[in-house]
């Protein structure tokens, strides 16, 4: 503790309030034990053992996202920002790899926190680089994919399963990736609040299906305001 | 040492210091008529501009009107304390153990310096031919007393004819007492209203203001002026302190011919900033802060740097991190010469370094066992900052402002973030969008085409009237598919956006609309009229995507 204790400077002062990905703030009796499962490989199926998901999407993540497993949300970036922001909801950094012009106000509003989020917009041909790099530090990376050598790519998705850090895309990947964990397609199902010449967009809906690496599809309703 | 247990002292002198650094920073002429400015008052002006009339103390307005021609500049006390950085380790060379009372002014022990030499007038001689020169300095005046207030005092009493005065051992007292009373405003603590206070009482010399008892002085002026009474009475309120002078801690690199290509200046660069780091490092500092400034040899004549930049650090500099900032401004600067072809980018022959910002080095040590996550972290951005560029690596605030790509700042990993009132984020911004926000906001807004059934162009007039419905939007470039015009499901606006219609230079007039199409898609216009027939008016401010 004491080695913290002449740190200053803006960045470093929310850093050390970081807890571990997954960690609730106050472990109870069963989050500990599901932790002890989850170590020894033998999930029973209540745990939330990776992030948590939005409430809609809950039936078919009942364990949440897998810490270190690769996920596709595609169709709608908004669903994709919902997950990341769900995801770091227990104060976890993020980082969103080469996604230009992302909206960073309904970013905050969804409840990701811009202080512990990293930004590299444009990593040109540092792709697969700068992600194994932030795996390192991040638990949670949101990226657009890229073509990658096949070896290239096993490589990756092993690093982040050997970090635990999950990665989400916002497009289906091109075939040389190892295959999702899961995808999740998002469809639009129509807009609240905007009439003909009146009012302004207050809520949106989105179909979404989700097809698991198990082959297992579900459908989903998402809202979002 | 003297009977009263006073050490002798030297002072060295240089009348006008402002002015000389000043005039050496703004390659500006001796006989140009030049003041110093701090609040608003004149605290220092040359020869030229004190013919015209310009006082000390005199208002900006008032000096411009007696003297038209003047040239006014702030006064700057870390250029005066920078600029004498020079002088005083050129004292420090011929009598160690300096003490600088302030730019313009030090004091030192004079007695060993009087032994070596031969005699206090030989070593105050030696050491004026020592300084004279240097910084540009010519006008260099000594005096030397019993204690260091007499030796100033000495010093200011000399002229540029004869720039040494020497009071002889014991003659101090009887010196000081000659001196009018107005030597005592510039002491600190005494100040002007003492010296307008003992002039009513009748006194006019110090000799005068000595003579009274101290007890008395006490009971009436107190502790600052019991001070001035000690001085006026020759004795020593602050001696010397005597510390060695300031170490040049700048660095430079010389390439002889001129590099350009920048790896090759950046290799060159890395021994200096290994001694540059490790200098520091043996004197317990770090570096949070530096300059770093590049020459190239199309710049020689005129001396200046090519190019200046402040490089922060959140942390304290490695020496590769000050490589790193080296390249990433070399490569900035050859961005910017791609795009003005017209200046030319010159070979570089030169590199600085120095360090703005310096820190103990007891309070950035590592912990004893590991790195923390924000260690982790930092090195981790740090290091993928070096592969990509110093703005690879990017943090976010949301800011004040009306458009969305105002509101969004980002800044480089590292940077100091600005606070929220800086940001103006908490203040209201009218015009600002309310209800969802889009997910994607283009920098850059991107043309489309609004249009009415009769798929012309929607425009919107003076007093905020849609010349028809929007029906039709064909989002151009944006549509991948490439499907041509979509019809309008549900639309609202326009919202009026109208930035600094004071200023006619800035002023801008923007209306905004949010609209869905039959593709499910929604979306964020703005509409911007720059001429009476402008093709183009519609752009694309954000997508819902």
């Amino acid at each position: 503790m004491f080695e913290r204790l002449f740190e200053h400077g803006g960045v470093t002062a929310a850093l050390d309030l970081a807890p571990e990905p997954g960690a609730s703030p106050v472990p109870d009796l069963a989050a500990l034990r599901a932790r002890i499962r989850r170590l020894e490989g033998a999930e029973s199926p209540g745990d939330v053992i990776g992030f948590g998901v939005p409430e809609a999407l809950r039936s078919a993540f009942p364990t949440g996202l897998r810490a270190g497993a690769t996920y596709a949300a595609t169709g709608s970036l908004t669903l994709a920002l919902m997950l990341l922001a769900e995801a770091c909801s227990q104060g976890a950094w993020s980082a969103v790899v080469g996604l230009p012009g992302l909206g960073l106000e309904v970013a905050t509003r969804m409840g990701l926190d811009l202080d512990r989020t990293l930004f590299v917009p444009a990593p040109g041909d540092q792709w697969a680089t700068a992600v194994a790099a932030l795996a390192e530090i991040v638990p949670v990376v949101l990226a657009r994919p890229v073509r990658l050598v096949p070896t290239e790519a096993s490589r990756l998705t092993a690093r982040l399963r050997e970090r635990g850090c999950t990665l989400l895309l916002t497009e289906q990947p091109p075939s040389t990736w190892p295959a999702m964990q899961a995808t999740l397609h998002a469809s639009p199902a129509g807009w609240r609040g905007l009439g003909d010449g009146h009012g302004c967009l207050l809520q949106r809906r989105l179909a979404i299906q989700v097809s698991q690496r198990t082959g297992r599809t579900t459908r989903h309703h998402l809202e979002v305001s | 040492m003297t009977p009263g247990g006073i050490q002798r002292a030297l002072a060295l002198w240089c009348p006008d210091w402002s002015l000389l650094a000043t005039r050496t920073e703004h390659g500006l002429d001796p006989d140009v008529a030049l003041a110093l400015m701090d609040k608003g008052r004149v605290v220092a002006r040359s020869a030229a501009a004190d013919v015209e009339g310009v006082t000390v103390g005199l208002r900006l307005r008032e000096a411009q009107a007696r003297c038209p021609g003047i040239t006014l500049l702030p006064h700057d006390p870390l250029r005066d304390a920078r600029a004498f950085e020079p002088v005083v380790r050129a004292v420090d060379e011929v009598i160690p153990g300096i003490d600088v009372r302030r730019p313009g002014l030090v004091a030192v022990h004079v007695a060993g310096a009087a032994r070596y030499y031969g005699g206090e007038e030989v070593a105050a001689r030696a050491l004026a031919d020592q300084v004279r020169g240097v910084a540009g300095l010519v006008d260099v005046r000594i005096g030397i007393a019993d204690g260091i207030h007499a030796a100033e005092l000495a010093a200011q009493t000399t002229t540029a004819a004869a720039p040494l005065r020497v009071v002889p051992a014991g003659a101090s007292r009887a010196f000081l007492a000659a001196m009018p009373l107005d030597v005592l405003a510039d002491l600190p603590g005494a100040g002007p209203e003492l010296v307008t206070l003992l002039k009513r009482l009748g006194l006019t010399t110090l000799g005068d203001f000595a003579a009274l008892p101290g007890s008395s002085v006490r009971a009436r002026f107190g502790v600052p002026g019991m001070q001035a009474h000690d001085l006026a009475r020759g004795r020593e309120v602050a001696p010397v302190r005597a510390a060695a002078a300031p170490s040049d801690l700048t660095r430079h690199v010389v390439f002889e011919p001129g590099l350009e290509r920048i790896d090759q200046v950046a290799f060159g660069c890395r021994t200096m900033a290994e001694e540059f780091i490790a200098t520091l490092t043996t004197r317990q500092l770090v570096c949070s802060q530096v300059l770093v400034s590049v020459f190239t040899d199309d710049d020689t004549t005129t001396g200046r740097a090519h190019s200046d930049q402040v490089w922060t650090h959140p942390r304290h500099f490695s020496s590769t991190e000050v490589v790193d900032r080296i390249r990433w401004q070399l490569q900035g600067a050859a961005s910017t010469a791609l795009a003005a072809p017209t200046t030319r980018q010159g070979a570089v022959i030169r590199v600085e370094i120095a360090p703005l910002a310096l820190d103990d080095a007891a309070a950035h040590a590592g912990g004893l066992w590991r790195d923390g996550p924000a260690d982790r972290i930092h090195h981790t951005a740090t290091r993928l900052q070096g592969r990509l560029g110093h703005d690879g690596v990017l943090t976010a605030a949301i800011g004040g402002g009306r458009l969305l790509a105002e509101r969004t700042q980002l800044r480089p990993w590292g940077e100091a973030a600005p606070s929220a009132t800086i940001r103006k984020a908490d203040q209201p911004w009218p015009g600002s969008l309310p209800g969802l926000a889009p997910t994607l906001v283009y920098d850059e807004p991107v043309p489309v085409r609004l249009l009415d059934e009769v798929r012309s162009i929607v425009r919107i007039g003076s007093r905020g009237d849609l010349s028809g419905a929007p029906v039709w939007l064909d989002p151009g470039a944006l549509d991948p598919t490439g499907g041509g015009p979509r019809r309008v499901t549900a639309w609202a606006g326009p919202w009026p956006i109208r930035q600094r219609w004071w200023d006619p230079s800035e002023t801008r007039r923007v209306d905004r609309v949010q609209l869905v199409d039959d593709h499910d898609q929604a979306w964020l216009l703005l509409y911007e009229q720059l001429g009476t027939d402008d093709e183009e008016p519609w752009s694309a401010e954000g997508r819902y995507d």
